[in-house]
C-alpha cells in the first residue's frame, strides 16, 4: 500500500503529526527539567514558599497609602493603619489605580485577575482590619487568593488558597515553551528536508523507518517515565509531593525546585567542627552516604565472592568425574524448593554465636553458597565442548589454568550475569541486613534498611524517598552500562563462522 | 594485567571502597555506667528531643547509676527485628512498639507485667484510650508512649465554594450525608469524602455507633451486633446510596490524603501527622470532631505503646524511666516541642496549644475508645477487611458480611 503516492503522503503527514506530539512531550520536559535543575542550584529556596513577600509588601505600602487615606481623615487619634468600615471605598479611581498595579504585579508570568472579595475581619486584638481577598487565576495551576490586610504593623499577604505564585520557573517557561517550539520546528524541517531528499523509491522505507522510530520513543517514553517522576519528585518541597497539576497530569517538574531533599538525605547542612562529640559525629556520618557506600561494599564482596564459589562448583560438577556427582547435585537442587525465609532465623543464631553481628560480613556470609549460581552456570558450563580442555590439557595446561584460561573466558556472559543478579539481590535485600544491622552502631547501616529510615509509622519524606533513591540506582545503572557489551558479545559468540 | 583494564579498574575500585568502609567507624568509649538499650521508631525531630529528655533523666541523682542508650529502628522493620532478637536473646532493656504489637508480645511472654512494678499506682493518669491497648489478659503489659487518633479534615474553600459555613463542619451523620451532598460534583469529580476501608480506618465509624468488635474477655467476636452492622450500613450508604464518596478505597483509586491535597476530596479522615504536610502544601483546610452517632463522637487510638523485655535484667531502672517520660510535666514538654497529643492526662493543663486544629485532636483524643485487643491486629486485617469490602460493592449485605466475619475472626484470629 505504501507503494501508492498518495497514501504515502497521508502517512507522511500523520508520521509528522506524533512526530511533533512525542518531540514537543518530551523535549518539553526535558527543557523543563534541565531549567529546573539549574534553578534549584542557582536559587535559594524561598524560607516561606508561599509568597515573595517583602518586595511586593513595600511596594504594596506605597501604592495602598494613596488608596486608603480617605479612611484615615475621619479617625482622628486612632491609629492610623487601623480602619474600622467596612463601607465601599471612596474613591474609586485610586482604588481603580491600585488593582491595575497589583495586577500588573501578579500579572507577569500569565496569572489573570480574577475578582475581589471585600470583608472585615475581626482581629484577636479587636483592633478590625479591613482585608481585602483578591482571587487570581493562573493560566494553568488553578485559582490563587491573597488576603491583603492592613494591621497595625503594615500591610501584611497571606495566601489563603493554594496554587502557586510567580515562581522563577514561571517566568522562565514562555522561555521554554519557545526553546520547544523551536527544537521542534527544526526536528520536523529535518525530517521533511529528508524525505523531500529521498528518491520516490526509497520512501516507503523511510516510512517504514520513521514509524519504527516513533514507535520506539513511545516504548522509551512508558519505560523511563517512572524514573523521571522519580527525578522530579526528588526536587520537591517536603509536603507538595502529592500534588499535582490539575490540567495535565504528565507534567511533573514542579515549580519550586529545592535542592532540599538532597541536602538532609546527605546531611549536608549539618558539618561538624573537628573535636565534636563523638554522638554528634556518629549523627553527621548517620547518613545516606555512610549507607550507600556500606551497601557498594557489602554488594560487591557477596557478588564476588558468590560468583567465584559458583564457577568453581559448577566447573567441578559439569567437568570432573566424582562419586555420587548426580546425586550430590540433586540434594542441592532439593534445597531450592526450601524458602529461605525459612532459613533466617537458624542463620541468624549462626552469626551471632559467631559473635558476627552487625559487622558486614554477617550481611552476606550466609549467601556466599548459592545453589542457584551453581545450577546457572554449570548449565551454561554442560554447553562448552570437553574437547576444549582436552586440548589445553593436552598442551600442558594446570587445572587451574583449564578453569582461568579455558572455562572463565567462555563462561563470561553467565558470570557477569550472575554476578549482576547477586549484586541486585544484596543491594536490596531488606529483611536479612534488617535482622542482622546492629541499630546501636547506625554507621553500620546499608540502604535497604537506611532507606526504610525515612518512612515513618503515618508518613513517609517521598521527596528524600525519591531523593535517596536517585543515587542507589546510579550502581547499577553503571554495572548494566558495563556488562551490556558483555552481554551481547557472549550471545553472537560462535554464532557466525567466517 | 595490561589485556584486562576493567579488571584493574575493578580492583582498584574495590580496594578504595573497603578503605572508604572501614574508615567510617567510630568507636565509643564506656563511662562505667550501667547501659539499658531503648529501641525507638522516632523521626529525627522526636529523636532530638528523646535524647535531652534522656539526659534529663540521667542527671536525676536517684539515677547516676544508669545510662540509656536510644537506638532507632525503621518503623517498617521493628516487628520482625525484634521478633528475631528476641529469638536469639539480643533483645533490648525496653522499645517502643506500635500499639498492635504489644498483645503479641504479652502473649508469648516477652514482656513485664508492670503491676508488678508499681504501675497500679500511675496508671490513672493515662488517657483512658490508649492505656486500654495496653491491657492484655487482665494485666498492663506496658506504657502507653505516644497516641494520636483521626479527626475529620475538611477544605474550607470548597465549603466555600458550595456555599456552606467553612466554620461549621458537620456534627452528625446526618449533617455530615446533607453538607456532603452539596459538596460532591461527579461530573468535575469532585467528591464530599474519601475513606480507607481497613478495620483502624472504620474504627471511628463503629466507635461512634457504640460497637465493639472483641468481647472484654477476648473470646468472642461482637461485629454482629445491630450496632456494628448499622455503622457498615451507614459506611457502605456513603459511597452506594449517597454517592458523596469517591471510591477511595478501591484498588487503583486516589488515596484520601492525596486526593485532599488535589482538592478533590472535600473531607477526610486523617490524624495530625498530616498538619504539617497540609500546611506546607498551603491548604485552606479546618479540623472537626469525627460526626456524632448514637454514641456521640469518637475515635480509633493510634501511636505507640512502651514495654519492658522480661529478658532484660533492670526492670525497675526501667520502669522507672518509662514512668518519667509519660509524666505530666515531661510529656507536657515532648507535645509542646513536637506538637503531639500527650498520653498523660496531667499533661493537657500544663500544655499551651496555640494550633486551632491540634486543639481538635486533644478534645478528640478524650472520646476514643480502646482499640480491639488480639495477638495479630494484622490478621484480624486480613480477615474482616475483605467482608467490609463486599458490603461496599454491594456483593453482600452488612448483616450477613458480619456473620461471615465473626465466624471467621473467631476460627482464626481468637484462637491465635
Amino acid at each position: 500500500m505504501l507503494e501508492s503516492a498518495p497514501f504515502r503522503v497521508v502517512a507522511f503527514v500523520l508520521l509528522i503529526a506524533g512526530l511533533i506530539v512525542l518531540s514537543g512531550g518530551v523535549v518539553g520536559q526535558l527543557l523543563k527539567f534541565g531549567t529546573m535543575v539549574v534553578v534549584s542550584l542557582t536559587h535559594q529556596p524561598v524560607v516561606n514558599p508561599a509568597f515573595p513577600e517583602a518586595t511586593l509588601l513595600k511596594e504594596l505600602d506605597g501604592l495602598a497609602g494613596q488608596v486608603f487615606e480617605g479612611y484615615l481623615a475621619p479617625l482622628p487619634g486612632e491609629r492610623p493603619d487601623v480602619f474600622a468600615t467596612d463601607s465601599p471605598l471612596k474613591d474609586a479611581s485610586a482604588w481603580g489605580a491600585f488593582l491595575a498595579t497589583t495586577k500588573e504585579q501578579f500579572g507577569r508570568g500569565g496569572a489573570r485577575f480574577l475578582d475581589k472579595e471585600a470583608s472585615c475581619v475581626q482581629a484577636p486584638g479587636a483592633s478590625v482590619r479591613l482585608v481585602y481577598r483578591m482571587v487570581f487565576e493562573k493560566n494553568k495551576k488553578g485559582r490563587v487568593a491573597f488576603d491583603f490586610a492592613r494591621g497595625e504593623t503594615g500591610w501584611r499577604i497571606t495566601q489563603v488558597e493554594p496554587g502557586t505564585h510567580i515562581t522563577v520557573m514561571d517566568r522562565l517557561e514562555p522561555v521554554v515553551d519557545a526553546a520547544t517550539g523551536v527544537c521542534v520546528l527544526a526536528l520536523v524541517l529535518l525530517v521533511i528536508a529528508k524525505w523531500l531528499k529521498t528518491p520516490a523509491h526509497g520512501r516507503a522505507d523511510f516510512l517504514k523507518a520513521m514509524a519504527l522510530y516513533e514507535a520506539l520513543t513511545v516504548g522509551v517514553i512508558v519505560v523511563l517515565f517512572p524514573f523521571f517522576w522519580m527525578f522530579c519528585t526528588s526536587f520537591k518541597a517536603s509536603g507538595t509531593e502529592l500534588i499535582f497539576n490539575e490540567k495535565n497530569p504528565f507534567d511533573i517538574v514542579p515549580n519550586e525546585p529545592t535542592l532540599d531533599n538532597f541536602k538532609k538525605v546527605l546531611k549536608i547542612d549539618q558539618a561538624v567542627v573537628p573535636g565534636a562529640r563523638v554522638d554528634d559525629v556518629i549523627e553527621q556520618k548517620n547518613n545516606f552516604s555512610t549507607y550507600f557506600i556500606n551497601s557498594l561494599f557489602v554488594a560487591t564482596t557477596a557478588a564476588f565472592l558468590v560468583t567465584l564459589f559458583s564457577a568453581m562448583a559448577a566447573y567441578v560438577f559439569s567437568k570432573k568425574e566424582l562419586p555420587f556427582k548426580n546425586g550430590l547435585f540433586s540434594v542441592l537442587l532439593g534445597t531450592m524448593m526450601i524458602p529461605g525465609l525459612m532459613y533466617m532465623v537458624p542463620q541468624f543464631f549462626m552469626i551471632c554465636q559467631m559473635g558476627l553481628t552487625g559487622t558486614k560480613l554477617a550481611m552476606f556470609l550466609p549467601h556466599l553458597a548459592s545453589v542457584f549460581g551453581v545450577f546457572m552456570l554449570k548449565q551454561y558450563m554442560d554447553t562448552i565442548p570437553s574437547s576444549l580442555l582436552e586440548a589445553a590439557r593436552i598442551d600442558g595446561a594446570s587445572e587451574w589454568q583449564c578453569f582461568t584460561v579455558v572455562i572463565i573466558p567462555l563462561a563470561m556472559p553467565i558470570i557477569l550475569t550472575l554476578f549482576l543478579l547477586t549484586f541486585l539481590f544484596h543491594w536490596s535485600n531488606f529483611l536479612w541486613q534488617l535482622i542482622v544491622t546492629d541499630f546501636a552502631n547506625p554507621l553500620s547501616i546499608t540502604l535497604p534498611v537506611g532507606l526504610a529510615l525515612f518512612r515513618g509509622q503515618y508518613t513517609s519524606e517521598t521527596g528524600q524517598i525519591m531523593a535517596a533513591s536517585c543515587f542507589s540506582i546510579v550502581p547499577i545503572a553503571v554495572l548494566f552500562l558495563i556488562a551490556q557489551k558483555y552481554f551481547i558479545e557472549g550471545m553472537t559468540q560462535g554464532a557466525v563462522k567466517e | 594485567m595490561n589485556r584486562h583494564p576493567l579488571l584493574l579498574a575493578f580492583a582498584v575500585f574495590y580496594v578504595l571502597l573497603a578503605i572508604l568502609t572501614w574508615s567510617q567507624d567510630v568507636t565509643r568509649a564506656p563511662d562505667g555506667r550501667t547501659v539499658l538499650t531503648f529501641w525507638h521508631t522516632y523521626g529525627d525531630d522526636e529523636t532530638a528531643a528523646l535524647k535531652e529528655i534522656i539526659a534529663d533523666w540521667e542527671k536525676l541523682p536517684a539515677n547516676a547509676r544508669w545510662t540509656i542508650r536510644p537506638i532507632r529502628l525503621p518503623f517498617d522493620g521493628h516487628k520482625p527485628k525484634i521478633r528475631t532478637a528476641l529469638t536469639v536473646g539480643l533483645g533490648p532493656d525496653m522499645a517502643r512498639v506500635d500499639w498492635s504489637f504489644v498483645c503479641e508480645l504479652a502473649r508469648k511472654n516477652a514482656c513485664v507485667d508492670l503491676s508488678t512494678l508499681g504501675f497500679d499506682k500511675i496508671k490513672d493518669q493515662y488517657v483512658p484510650g490508649p492505656l486500654q491497648t495496653n491491657f492484655i489478659d487482665g494485666k498492663y503489659q506496658g506504657f502507653p508512649e505516644q497516641t494520636n487518633c483521626v479527626a475529620l479534615f475538611y477544605n474550607k474553600s470548597m465549603f466555600r465554594d458550595a456555599g456552606l459555613d467553612p466554620d461549621k463542619p458537620p456534627a452528625t451523620w446526618d449533617e455530615f450525608i446533607e453538607m456532603g451532598k452539596k459538596l460532591t460534583d461527579a461530573k468535575k469529580g469532585i467528591y464530599a469524602f474519601g475513606m480507607d476501608n481497613t478495620v483502624w480506618w472504620t474504627l471511628p465509624f463503629f466507635n461512634t455507633f457504640g460497637a465493639h468488635m472483641i468481647s472484654e474477655d477476648g473470646k468472642k467476636c461482637l461485629l454482629d451486633s445491630p450496632q456494628a452492622i448499622a455503622a457498615l450500613e451507614l459506611k457502605a450508604s456513603l459511597f452506594a446510596t449517597h454517592q458523596i464518596e469517591a471510591g477511595a478505597w478501591r484498588a487503583g483509586g486516589t488515596p484520601p490524603e492525596q486526593g485532599f491535597q488535589n482538592q478533590k476530596y472535600a473531607m477526610i479522615f486523617t490524624g495530625p501527622w498530616n498538619l504539617p504536610r497540609f500546611a506546607n502544601s498551603k491548604l485552606d483546610f479546618g479540623v472537626g470532631l469525627i460526626p456524632a452517632g448514637p454514641a456521640g463522637t469518637s475515635s480509633n487510638v493510634g501511636g505507640n505503646n512502651a514495654v519492658i523485655f522480661r529478658a532484660g535484667k533492670h526492670h525497675q531502672a526501667c520502669f522507672d524511666f518509662l514512668a518519667y517520660f509519660t509524666s505530666a510535666e515531661v510529656q507536657a514538654k515532648w507535645c509542646q516541642r513536637l506538637n503531639q497529643i500527650p498520653v498523660n492526662l496531667g499533661a493537657y493543663d500544663l500544655i499551651k496549644v496555640d494550633d486551632p486544629h491540634l486543639k481538635v485532636f486533644l478534645e478528640q483524643m478524650k472520646s476514643t475508645v480502646g482499640n480491639p485487643v488480639v495477638t495479630s491486629f494484622e490478621m484480624l486485617e486480613n480477615v474482616v477487611n475483605p467482608e467490609m469490602e463486599a458490603v461496599l460493592t454491594g456483593q453482600k449485605s452488612a448483616a450477613d458480611a458480619m456473620r461471615d466475619a465473626v465466624r471467621k475472626v473467631e476460627t482464626k484470629v481468637l484462637t491465635l
